[in-house]
């Protein structure tokens, strides 16, 4: 047995121990949950250890793990949750990594001194057969049978004592969904762990002489591969990843040799790879028949037709689309009341943080900076929470992979498959719990291209832009705007595929994974199970992506905010402080007059007072919004977009538009706001452009329009004038491809381990968006 | 004998031969299907793919592109 629990001890100084005194010192037993998708694995996992786990980081290794931890009787178990898999053999390096840690081989964790198999009792012959490959490691193993009452159901009865004698490895039989059995289940594998050298390992099924021959004359070929399990997969896995990494490009010959002992093999009528399967599964039908007694199916059941008809080609698509848009619009209408009140909550702590500290940059950076940045992540969380419980319940239910099998052939077309629709279609919603839900896509390659192109799909947050940009010149004729907002929808519903298309070719390429996809049984979903799904992503998003978020917001803010004095050193936010308290006055003067009048039940003698009040207020919020303008102008940020306008001008764009672009880097709303502002109409609500019956009638409407139109600015170096349509057309264009979202660019980050993606991913869509707005407006200033 | 891709929803068939190399037949075997064994198209996709087929305990949706040359035989119930 390799040396357990050896990772923290094994640094260069550490003093050498046997394996005896680390178990008595230490006494820490690591176990692995290894099992087929759709075996309640995570189920199990989660059961046992609870909310103690985390997503472990290892070096070289791809695919998630899982650790955990549980205790019994004063022992601590470490179990780590495999990928659920339903062969060691490996296609891919991916695949490999499961085998890597069952033998040690992965850095930072130590081999597994138990393996606990999971089987579907249901479907018991085929999950044995993981089972009878585990038996090559010489590992002990804990066989668990998990839903009996299934089993039962459908007329499966099993012998569990038979089954023990029959395999020769120790096995209960639990219910993970219904937590029946868990303790049994932990006092067993205490009580294997405290006589671990003792039990005795199952025997490897039987392969044909000829077989073990070939392994005979091949291991000294392949000295460095110490491992009996993973000399018998190089021989067996035909141009899987061990062959790639013994067998490089300089080592032609010993490819060759493993060749000819495959030729060998087939010349014998036990061509590999498929001698594998044929030899288990030989052992395992003439095995099962002593501890499986199926009675005769009771076929027809009402789950079975309910089956037929969700994966019906019509009735079955149809109930796809509706459930679609009930959930899709559950998490419009559930989500939106959460995100009012975070936003309230956010607001409500900013004024009271605003009446407790003094003016000044501190003021300002926990209000506008820190305040808004959380503000801004926790606003996701109604939408993430939401779609995650819908997911978890489709998954949990065996929904899921109908709906995969129901849009393949539609996805198939652009290189991904079936499991990237849902993810891409939420994106529709926010890319951001679209590209937290690509987690179901196995496939790396595939999940990958599916998170490069989600945040093409036109998310929610686009729409203040559009709906103001759309009212203010593209209103005429009457079937325009309606039009205008589809085809911007379009663009992503296009530009998405495509870009998946040309990434599954270029970077993604590789070979074509096999489409083989199981439809799992239907069952009751387990709240527990979706309540943690939920959990888990919450907590995934506010800690990893959400710091990234907020150190983004305090970024923009910073650059938004210095330098804060004008030409004559008055720092901008006391000035508007002071008018703000002045306009506060006129309000509060005005209220008293109107309330004086009423309350003498008389019309308004004064009225050339309230007019004059009135007209003063006005003014001073005229001289407030001047001030915002001004500022912002000025402010680094400012500064940079006017210093970039050489390159927005190919785009038709003047410097303000620059700015308030670059400034909607934080999330993409914001850019009506900073419109507003460096149009001098102060700071603009993007919720309001979309309640306004018409945005062209909004104070910021009319003054983009006016000064689009009539008042191009003096340092504008477009010679001629810019055709305010095509400005708003390339403007718009550019806001549907381009990348402006922290959120989704730190969500990137979390998603894929790696700073490399969510930088290709910036890079590649601002590309495309400035090619595509570059294209718009110097084509249509052709015919325009 | 006619090869999967062409079978129809709702026919039952016995399997008679896979093609030499298909990952889609290694994957089938690893599920327990093999020459002589029976198996039931339960259902097409819309636009026709990928098809459900049944066996055993197991029920697995294939892309057609994937399962041509795997010959089957109608079995006439």
């Amino acid at each position: 047995m390799k040396p357990a629990s050896t990772e923290k001890q094994q640094t260069a100084v550490a003093p050498i121990m046997t394996v005896a005194q680390k178990n008595t010192i230490e006494k820490k037993i690591t176990v692995a949950l290894v099992g087929n998708p759709n075996t309640g694995k995570s189920t199990l996992f989660n059961a046992l250890t609870g909310l103690n786990q985390r997503i472990g980081n290892y070096s070289g290794v791809t695919v998630e793990l899982k650790k955990g931890k549980f205790e019994y009787q004063k022992q601590t178990f470490d179990i780590i949750d495999l990928p659920g898999t339903y062969s060691v053999a490996a296609r891919s390096p991916d695949e490999m990594i499961a085998t890597n840690l069952l033998l040690g081989q992965i850095e930072d964790l130590p081999a597994p001194d138990l393996i606990i198999s999971l089987v579907d009792a249901s479907n018991l012959q085929r999950h044995l057969y993981l089972t009878t490959q585990l038996f090559d490691l010489g590992k002990p193993i804990l066989l668990v049978l998990n839903m009996m009452d299934v089993a039962k159901s459908r007329g499966v009865k099993i012998d569990l004592s038979q089954l023990q004698k029959t395999l020769q490895l120790p096995c209960l039989a639990i219910q993970a969904h219904k937590q029946i059995g868990l303790e049994d289940l932990k006092k067993s594998i205490w009580q294997l762990s405290e006589r671990l050298d003792k039990i005795e390992l199952p025997p490897r099924i039987p392969f044909p002489a000829v077989f073990e021959s070939v392994i005979e004359q091949i291991k000294p070929i392949f000295p460095e591969i110490k491992s009996d399990f993973l000399i018998r997969r190089l021989v067996i896995d035909v141009r899987g990843p061990l062959e790639k990494k013994y067998c490089s490009d300089e080592d032609l010959p010993r490819l060759e040799l493993l060749n000819n002992s495959r030729t060998e093999l087939a010349k014998q009528g036990l061509a590999v790879p498929d001698m594998e399967a044929r030899e288990r599964y030989r052992w395992l039908r003439q095995a099962t028949s002593h501890f499986v007694k199926k009675e005769e199916a009771v076929s027809g059941s009402w789950l079975d037709r309910i089956d037929r008809i969700l994966t019906h080609r019509l009735y079955g698509t149809f109930i796809f689309f509706l459930m679609m848009f009930c959930i899709f619009q559950t998490i419009f209408v559930g989500a939106s009341p959460l995100m009012d009140g975070i936003d309230y909550l956010r607001e409500w702590v900013g004024s009271t943080v605003e009446s407790n500290i003094q003016i000044g940059p501190l003021r300002s950076l926990i209000v506008d900076g820190i305040i808004k940045g959380v503000g801004a992540v926790l606003v996701f969380l109604p939408q993430i929470l939401l779609l995650f419980g819908f997911i978890a319940i489709l998954e949990d239910c065996g929904y899921m992979a109908r709906a995969a099998f129901l849009m393949d052939r539609l996805m198939a077309w652009c290189g991904l498959n079936g499991k990237s629709f849902i993810p891409l279609l939420s994106s529709i919603a926010c890319a951001v719990p679209g590209i937290m839900a690509t987690r179901v896509i196995e496939n790396r390659r595939d999940r990958l291209a599916t998170i490069l192109v989600a945040p093409l799909m036109s998310c929610s947050a686009r729409l203040p832009l559009y709906i103001l940009l759309i009212a203010l010149f593209l209103q005429k004729p009457w079937w325009l705007p309606g039009l205008m907002l589809f085809m911007m929808y379009l663009i992503g519903f296009i530009s998405a595929p495509i870009m998946a298309w040309l990434f599954k070719g270029t970077i993604l390429r590789g070979p074509r994974p096999t489409f083989i996809m199981e439809m799992p049984s239907f069952k009751v979903p387990s709240y527990k199970t979706v309540l943690f799904r939920m959990w888990e992503a919450g907590i995934a998003f506010v800690y990893r992506a959400g710091i990234i978020i907020c150190a983004a917001m305090v970024l923009v803010w910073a650059s938004l905010y210095f330098p804060n004095h004008d030409s004559e050193n008055h720092s901008y936010d006391k000035q508007i402080s002071t008018i703000q308290e002045e306009i506060d006055q006129l309000r509060h003067s005005i209220e008293n007059l109107d309330s004086y009048s009423e309350a003498k039940e008389e019309a308004p003698l004064n009225n050339s007072d309230r007019e004059n009040l009135e007209k003063k207020l006005e003014e001073e919020i005229q001289r407030m919004n001047l001030l915002y303008g001004q500022w912002r102008r000025q402010s680094y940020l400012g500064q940079l977009g006017r210093g970039l306008e050489p390159i927005f001008t190919p785009l038709g764009w003047d410097w303000k538009v620059g700015v308030a672009v670059l400034a909607s880097f934080t999330a993409r709303e914001v850019v009506v706001g900073t419109l507003g502002m460096i149009y001098n109409q102060g700071e603009v609500d993007p919720k309001e452009v979309l309640h306004l019956k018409n945005a062209a009638d909004s104070p910021l409407g009319i003054a983009i329009q006016s000064q689009w139109q009539t008042n191009p600015d003096p340092a504008n170096k477009i010679e001629r004038s810019v055709s305010p349509i095509l400005r708003a057309l390339s403007l718009m264009i550019f806001f549907a491809l381009c990348c402006q979202c922290t959120s989704t660019l730190a969500v990137i980050k979390r998603e894929t381990q790696s700073w490399f993606w969510p930088l290709f991913t910036l890079v590649y869509m601002t590309l495309l968006a400035y090619v595509s707005a570059f294209a718009v407006f110097q084509l249509g200033s052709l015919f325009l | 004998m006619i090869s999967l891709d062409q079978a129809k929803p709702g026919m039952r068939l016995k399997v008679i031969q896979f093609p030499i190399g298909s990952e889609v037949s290694r994957r089938l075997m690893e599920f327990g299907l093999f020459e002589g064994d029976f198996l039931r198209i339960l259902s097409v996709a819309p636009m026709g793919d990928p098809i459900e087929l049944e066996f055993d305990s197991n029920r697995i949706s294939l892309r057609k592109s994937e399962v041509k040359g795997i010959l089957v035989d109608i079995v006439h119930e």
